[in-house]
């Protein structure tokens, strides 16, 4: 069920009881309180009436019934004079029910009167006919006369009706309310849920795949807040799935680039080995076919050591330890072939300390520098240094060759990339150098950075932190 | 859903007519229970209660207060009859124990060869007389006032010049007793002001009579007196400075 | 009779192709770069080009635009195996699509089969006295047609492109009644002489003693 109504419902409910409950209460209260006044007064003119009669009946030595109505009679007439408007209202009875002087309404009969004497001297007796309401007293007085009692009658219509008025108006004062709150309810629980159902329908879109949706933030409430942890966590949504769309591209842009890579050898293979193994080529043929089978075989062998060496290194199997940055730079040097066209300036503070596989960046150290001399550099030099930088060493290779082309940089160390390809394949090279030098920074917590010139030259940069002793 | 919505809605829309009809139900409900029944009286503020009211020294000085009219004086056409009144009642004060042998025999001796020029008042159920010695010059202690209920013929209250031999809180229980007004339960001792009635002085009071009973005995005179009195009337007198 | 077109950066391959079309006689040109590509289509005109999509410096796609105006057929070679490749290659206008790495025969099938259907050349080989027309497989002898089985067809077609070459037996064999078949002498040994016997070649289908045979030609 929807909150809206859910709120109407509720609010409704709550107030109809509320207003029933106060308002009927309250009315009752009122006539309560009006009858306990009247029964005040009706009690004090009772007691006055009373010693009036009873006086009237000593003055005029009433002895019998007949004596007593003439003083009724006297003293109604009596009162009439004195009160004009109100018509006096008693009458005298002996307790078995004879009537000495009715002076009442005729809505009150003599059951009533019969039932108010009985009712007894310390009570008022309630009755009701023909539509009026009055309150019995009975008394009786203290005469000649045995068993005489006086009943006066307080008409009391007024207070019933003016009940009535009350409810029939309170009803539908309380009819109003409800419709009125009604109303006010819903149209305030509509615009209360009016954010609930923008965040609804958002979160729909980016459900469709619209993920780049927000939810515009107004206010300072609850509401709000939730608005606001919704769009953050629809940023993070976003932020995942162009990662991860993004590691899907790359991993695609890999497998292809990969198994070009491996086809493209195997097809020599396979074609020059299919005409070997067929027949007795000439001698000029078989040395040429052997010649391509073995390079091609050497490139793969390339290819797959390059391979499992970026997959080791990305599973982490790393040997950390305070390294010397100056015996880094002998390990690669040493291993430099021997023909290496170009001279090798090294420039190293020898109390640089680092913490770092050294296999591996030796390696890395390595592939930067045949990647240098490869680049051609006019003044024949590449320049290895290892200057401090910040909380740490920064190990930079650097040279005065081709460079690289600014649209190529951002390319470079991803897999399989070759900025000149006929150039790198005649090196036998694969297009995983440099990815695994990236990896291996990685893996020390670090990146490389390129900095390169076509025509003027390149620099690479890697920053290790130090090692603590 | 939809139907259960309905159901819900239908439910509600019925449980707010109940409560709409609910004030008057409960209003018609409590006006049955109401009708044809009795509730007690509230009680009043200065009203005696009915046993009070059958008590006739009670009863006959209520009727009294409550007439409207003053009393005219008249002078007694038979002061020595009038006189016989209250002569043949100091009896019954003596079986009562208000006066003992001695005080009836001055007061006996004092009524029976004074001379007074007496006055009377007839309120309702009570007579009144006021007199006074003939003696030349007059002599202000000799003066007499009674009230006497006419049904009962009691001395409902009296101003006497008589030296009472008993103290006034003894003469009072008497008195109440022989007035029949000891029936009432709720009698509380009333503490007169500084210097009102002297150090011989009682006072009792009454809310179920709404009464007031007095007695006080000053070197020249007896006073006993049972007055209709409501608890304000009597502070005011109190204000006033006057029994 | 136009040369074939081959543009291939890696030289390997593009050796190995000449020398596969060698072998039904067609003559080769190869180029390593889109460059290289695009000079020689100026200069000449080719009966069919073998392209490269991943060349080094030009998208191999991109190269279409180039050879359509020329109305030159064009296969596609390639190491990509999605279907979204292959597709885009047809519609941009090539005849076929051949995937590295590919058989020898694969090879000769296809171009042989384009050059059939763009009526470019006759592909009808030409062998001593025989006729041999792969698109119908028929051979004929001074215009009789000659009826062979496949199988005897088959080991024609292999001894005519490896002419001049001693083939082995167990490939030969091989290569005619596929590798899960049971090499057993008698059958090779059958077949041979039934061609030899058909075609009367008994000189010309000479045995090479515990080795194979050849299909010897004289050249001039």
């Amino acid at each position: 069920m929807k909150l809206t109504s859910k709120l109407a419902l509720g609010i409704l409910v709550l107030l109809c009881f509320t207003l029933s409950l106060g308002g009927g209460w309250t009315i009752q209260q009122n006539l309560h309180h009006a009858l306990r006044r009247a029964e005040s007064e009706s009690t004090a003119l009772h007691l006055q009436q009373r010693s009036a009669l009873e006086q009237a009946l000593r003055q005029n030595q009433a002895e019998d019934v007949l004596g007593a109505a003439a003083v009724g009679d006297a003293y109604s007439r009596q009162l009439q004079s004195a009160i004009a408007a109100q018509s006096p209202s008693f009458s005298l009875l002996t307790a078995d029910g004879t009537v000495v002087y009715p002076c009442m309404d005729n809505t009150i009969s003599l059951a009533d009167q019969l039932a108010a004497i009985q009712a007894g001297t310390d009570s008022i007796y309630h009755q009701s006919g023909g539509g009026e309401y009055h309150l019995l007293l009975a008394s009786p007085l203290q005469c000649q006369i045995q068993g005489l009692w006086v009943v006066t009658a307080w008409d009391v219509t007024a207070l019933y009706s003016e009940q009535n008025r009350q409810l029939v108006q309170y009803f539908w004062l309380e009819c109003l309310a409800l419709a009125l709150t009604g109303l006010a309810a819903a149209g305030f629980a509509r615009l209360v849920t009016r954010p609930l159902r923008e965040l609804e329908r958002t979160a729909g879109q980016i459900a469709a795949g619209a993920f780049h949706r927000r939810v515009q933030v107004r206010g300072q409430d609850e509401i709000a807040e939730l608005a606001g942890s919704f769009n953050a966590m629809a940023d993070a949504i976003q932020q995942q799935i162009t990662a991860l769309e993004q590691q899907a591209q790359r991993q695609n842009r890999f497998v292809a680039a990969f198994t070009h890579e491996l086809k493209t050898p195997m097809t020599s293979i396979l074609g020059y080995s299919d005409l070997l193994r067929l027949g007795e080529q000439s001698p000029l043929c078989r040395q040429q076919a052997a010649d391509f089978i073995y390079h091609e075989a050497r490139r793969l062998e390339l290819l797959s050591h390059r391979l499992l060496r970026l997959l080791q290194v990305q599973q982490g199997g790393l040997q950390l330890e305070a390294v010397p940055v100056a015996g880094i730079f002998r390990d690669a040097c040493r291993s430099l072939p021997a023909d290496f066209p170009v001279q090798v300036e090294t420039h190293c503070d020898p109390a640089a300390l680092i913490r770092a596989d050294r296999p591996l960046l030796a390696d890395l150290v390595r592939n930067l520098l045949l990647n240098a001399a490869a680049a051609g550099p006019r003044d024949g030099v590449v320049r290895l240094c290892c200057s401090r930088q910040h909380q740490g060493w920064c190990i930079s290779v650097s040279d005065k060759g081709r460079g690289i082309p600014a649209d190529a940089l951002d390319k470079i160390t991803e897999p399989f990339y070759m900025v000149d390809k006929s150039r790198s394949r005649q090196r036998g090279g694969s297009g995983l150098g440099l990815s695994l030098c990236d990896e291996i920074a990685r893996a020390h917590g670090s990146r490389l950075e390129f900095e390169s010139q076509v025509g003027i030259g390149t620099t690479v940069r890697l920053f290790v932190r130090e090692a603590k002793e | 859903m939809n139907k259960r919505v309905f159901l819900l809605w239908l439910a509600v829309g019925l449980l707010c007519l109940g409560l709409l009809f609910t004030p008057s139900g409960w209003a018609a409900i409590q006006r049955m229970q109401l009708i044809r029944t009795s509730t007690p009286r509230p009680a009043g503020e200065g009203l005696l209660t009915e046993q009070a009211r059958s008590i006739p020294a009670l009863y006959a000085l209520h009727a009294a207060s409550s007439l409207e009219q003053t009393l005219t004086w008249e002078e007694s056409q038979d002061a020595r009859a009038d006189l016989q009144r209250l002569l043949d009642e100091i009896p019954a004060l003596e079986a009562a124990g208000v006066f003992t042998a001695k005080d009836r025999a001055v007061l006996e001796q004092y009524l029976l060869q004074e001379e007074f020029s007496l006055q009377t008042a007839k309120a309702d159920l009570l007579l009144c007389f006021s007199g006074s010695s003939v003696q030349e010059p007059p002599v202000p202690s000799r003066y007499i006032e009674w009230q006497m209920d006419t049904q009962e013929g009691l001395l409902v209250s009296a101003s006497l010049p008589l030296v009472a031999e008993q103290t006034a809180p003894q003469m009072l229980a008497a008195y109440r007793a022989y007035l029949g007004v000891d029936a009432l339960s709720d009698w509380q001792t009333v503490n007169l002001p500084e210097g009102l009635g002297g150090e011989n002085a009682a006072a009792l009071w009454s809310a179920q009579g709404q009464a007031y009973l007095y007695c006080a005995c000053d070197g020249w005179r007896t006073f006993l007196g049972l007055y209709a009195m409501s608890r304000e009337e009597l502070e005011a007198l109190f204000d006033a400075g006057t029994l | 009779m136009n040369p074939i077109l081959i543009v291939e950066d890696e030289p390997a391959i593009a050796n190995l192709i000449c020398l596969t079309l060698g072998q039904i006689d067609l003559v080769c040109l190869q180029a390593h770069s889109g460059r290289q590509a695009a000079d020689l289509l100026d200069s000449q005109s080719f009966d069919l080009v073998l392209l490269d999509v991943m060349l080094p410096d030009v998208d191999g796609f991109s190269l279409m635009d180039y050879i359509r105006p020329t109305g030159t057929p064009v296969i596609f070679l390639t190491a990509r195996t999605e279907v979204r490749d292959r597709v885009r290659g047809l519609q941009l206008g090539a005849y076929d699509y051949i995937v590295k790495p590919f058989a020898a025969e694969e090879l000769i099938a296809r171009v042989e089969g384009v050059l059939r259907h763009t009526g470019r050349r006759s592909t009808l080989l030409q062998v001593l006295d025989i006729e041999i027309d792969p698109g119908a497989r028929s051979v004929k002898q001074k215009g009789i047609p000659v009826e062979l089985t496949p199988h005897e067809y088959d080991l024609l077609l292999t001894l005519v492109h490896n002419r001049g070459v001693v083939l082995y037996r167990s490939v030969l064999f091989e290569r005619v009644w596929g590798a899960d078949a049971d090499p057993s002498n008698r059958t090779l040994d059958t077949h041979i002489s039934r061609l030899r016997r058909k075609l009367g070649w008994d000189k010309a289908i000479r045995t090479v003693p515990r080795i194979g045979y050849i299909l010897e030609v004289d050249k001039p």
